[in-house]
């Protein structure tokens, strides 16, 4: 089954998957598989899956708004300020118009902001997980965060990114923050606009340390077995063929995904380089079977939206959460 | 009816005439229940073992472990201890409350006015709204609900385009659920919109049984609209009106579509209606048990709302009937 990499500890953790460590050298490339999804298919130091492809976000940006705006691609979020600072007194006057779309629930993209000052969801220390997203430094990356959402989005600060492709698409936004993919959607001839493909580039996320890029999260797909499957070796037949370097080149060249392994990454060219590039400096959710809750409860879309609609402070905002996150995660199921 | 008769006085020495009265009066009031009793069954059957199982699962932890193992820990009413304890399940039955009440009693007011003018216009009219109460009331929920989503859109939606070019104020970019008072005006907008065909036509078919003859008299003795309305009509509909209540009570209670679909299925927990929070305990935090426990709490105030409206309904019908 393929599975979210987000939710496999979840299920590991309830005896739903089948423990495949001892048939780890069977599957090819297995030393060279990218690390998050690795980390994410390990369970109390047994492996129950596989790594499938990962998707990592990067900024999609116009190019032609860029030029006649005079911004240049930032290598740093100062500039990134700078840069949609003048695309926003270019183009402001547009009601609808954002330097930067950022809608307020998307916490995949508030989450690099909130690591490259060092911050973290939650730490681990033995078995008791302690929420860390209202540390000093998780605090700093989310005022940054906060600061270029007010003066460059105009996004729905209570929305999700569902629709932010369909909204990039009208014209009427600079960057978003997205998946390799959503080039895809937003160069889609029914339901988006063809015509902007090559006005598009990418850029990743600039570090608040110029020359560098930030952590992203590294989103992506696992390949398990049933623990009650009765055909366990051909399960296992299967996930090696989809997790096999024939199939895998095949999904980084026509799917434009980033695949399970560094040795493959090199395939991937234009638009979609940009973003297995991006890959290289990933993390991952804290990864403990009751994660999964902290995502269904909604706790840290919750708290970037009282953040940004104001009626929380960000400290105020952030412990709450973050006692939530606490209280989840040592939960016993 | 003749072998009958013979077989009963063989049987036994009683005169031919009772026995054959016994037996067919043991076949009147038997018949009935013989005739329900398979419809009875498949209710009991379909209803009531759905409703015996939750009340089991109630009573037990069930997570994902359990799930996968097909085996609940009996934990006998520590669910319902813990719901009941939880601050965050006072306010989802306030809201539930207030929410049902503002639904209903706009439900049936509207309603009601809908039906007294479908008496009073020409056919013609009367046939073309009555045909645009059917069409809403065909109207599959789920794709009526992302209408009405779409027209509500923060970025893309007609009625934040139109309140603008009126002059209602600057609507571009305004967010109708960033505010649960003015979000559940919206829910309350699409739930209204939905219920009315149904009350109304109903109501409507109740007023053609209001005795014209009380209507006339009332008239010539000088009686206004509003007084004949509350000393005919009403009286008359009373059955019928207790019946709706109760109906439409039940019903907005137990809203869960237009909140979890107009949110995005990710309400945020000011819109926790009780069926909503017995779905996210249940589902998303798969926490079976207690989402059951939710759902019998449900049940039980259900049954006390519409205990009262019930009772009513009955007296009423049997000082018309009897």
């Amino acid at each position: 089954m393929e599975l979210g990499n987000t939710l496999v500890a979840k299920y590991a953790a309830n005896g739903a998957l089948a423990d495949i460590s001892g048939k780890k050298s069977d599957f090819e490339n297995s030393g060279t598989w990218l690390q998050s999804l690795t980390d994410s298919c390990t369970y109390q130091g047994k492996l129950y899956c596989v790594p499938y492809y990962a998707g990592s976000r990067a900024i999609i940006y116009r190019k032609d708004m860029f030029d006649a705006a005079g911004a240049t691609v930032p290598t740093s979020m100062d500039d990134l300020l700078t840069a949609g600072q003048k695309l926003m007194a270019k183009y402001g006057s547009d009601p609808r118009f954002s330097a930067l779309y950022f809608p307020g629930k998307y916490w995949y993209a508030a989450a690099p902001f909130v690591w490259d000052f060092g911050g973290d969801i939650a730490t681990q220390s033995g078995s008791q997980w302690t929420g860390a997203i209202n540390s000093a430094n998780s605090q700093q990356g989310l005022t940054v965060l906060k600061n270029l959402v007010t003066q460059l989005s105009r996004a729905d600060k209570t929305g999700d990114e569902l629709k932010q492709d369909q909204a990039f698409a009208q014209g009427h936004i600079a960057m978003i923050i997205a998946n390799g993919w959503e080039v895809g959607v937003i160069t889609d001839p029914k339901a988006g606009d063809p015509t902007l493909l090559p006005k598009l580039g990418a850029f990743p996320i600039p570090s608040h340390n110029a020359g560098q890029t930030a952590p992203v999260f590294l989103g992506g797909s696992d390949l398990g077995i049933a623990a009650k499957s009765q055909h366990q070796d051909l399960a296992r037949e299967w996930i090696k063929l989809l997790g096999g370097t024939k199939f895998q080149s095949q999904m980084v060249t026509v799917g434009g995904v980033i695949p399970n392994t560094t040795s493959l990454v090199s395939l991937s060219s234009g638009l979609p380089a940009i973003f297995a590039a991006a890959a290289k400096n990933s993390r991952f959710t804290p990864n403990s079977p009751n994660w999964a809750n902290v995502e269904s409860a909604n706790v840290l879309q919750d708290m970037l939206v009282a953040i940004f609609t104001n009626k929380a402070s960000i400290s105020d905002a952030t412990k709450t959460a973050s006692d939530k996150i606490t209280q989840i995660l040592n939960a016993s199921s | 009816m003749r072998a009958a008769g013979s077989i009963a006085s063989t049987a036994r020495p009683r005169s031919r005439g009772e026995a054959s009265s016994l037996r067919s009066l043991v076949a009147r009031k038997g018949l009935p229940y013989a005739l329900i009793a398979p419809a009875t069954v498949v209710i009991l059957g379909v209803l009531g073992w759905p409703l015996l199982d939750l009340l089991y699962l109630s009573t037990q932890h069930y997570g994902l472990r359990e799930l996968f193992q097909h085996q609940g820990r009996f934990v006998g009413l520590q669910n319902f201890a813990t719901i009941l304890s939880d601050p965050q399940f006072k306010y989802v039955v306030e809201v539930t409350v207030i929410f049902t009440a503002v639904n209903v009693a706009l439900s049936m007011t509207l309603a009601t006015i809908i039906a007294l003018l479908m008496e009073r216009v020409s056919s013609f009219v009367r046939v073309l709204l009555g045909a645009g109460l059917v069409f809403v009331w065909a109207t599959p929920v789920i794709p009526a609900i992302d209408l009405w989503q779409w027209m509500f859109d923060y970025e893309f939606g007609v009625i934040n385009w139109l309140l603008t070019r009126i002059g209602a104020g600057n609507y571009i970019h305004h967010n109708w659920f960033e505010n649960p008072v003015q979000g559940f005006t919206v829910i309350t907008i699409v739930v209204v919109w939905g219920a009315i065909p149904f009350l109304a036509l109903t109501l409507h078919a109740g007023l053609t049984q209001v005795p014209k003859e009380l209507v006339e008299a009332a008239q010539i003795d000088g009686a206004r609209a509003l007084q004949i309305f509350t000393n005919v009509t009403l009286p008359t509909l009373k059955p019928l009106v207790l019946v709706l209540l109760s109906l439409s009570t039940i019903w907005d209670f137990q809203v869960f579509n237009q909140v979890w679909v107009m949110l995005n299925q990710r309400p945020g927990e000011s819109y926790f209606v009780m069926s909503v929070f017995s779905f996210q305990e249940s589902f998303r935090v798969s926490q079976y048990g207690l989402g059951s426990a939710v759902a019998v709490i449900m049940v039980a105030l259900l049954i006390l709302l519409s205990f009262f409206y019930v009772r009513q309904t009955v007296r009423s019908i049997n000082e018309a009937g009897a």
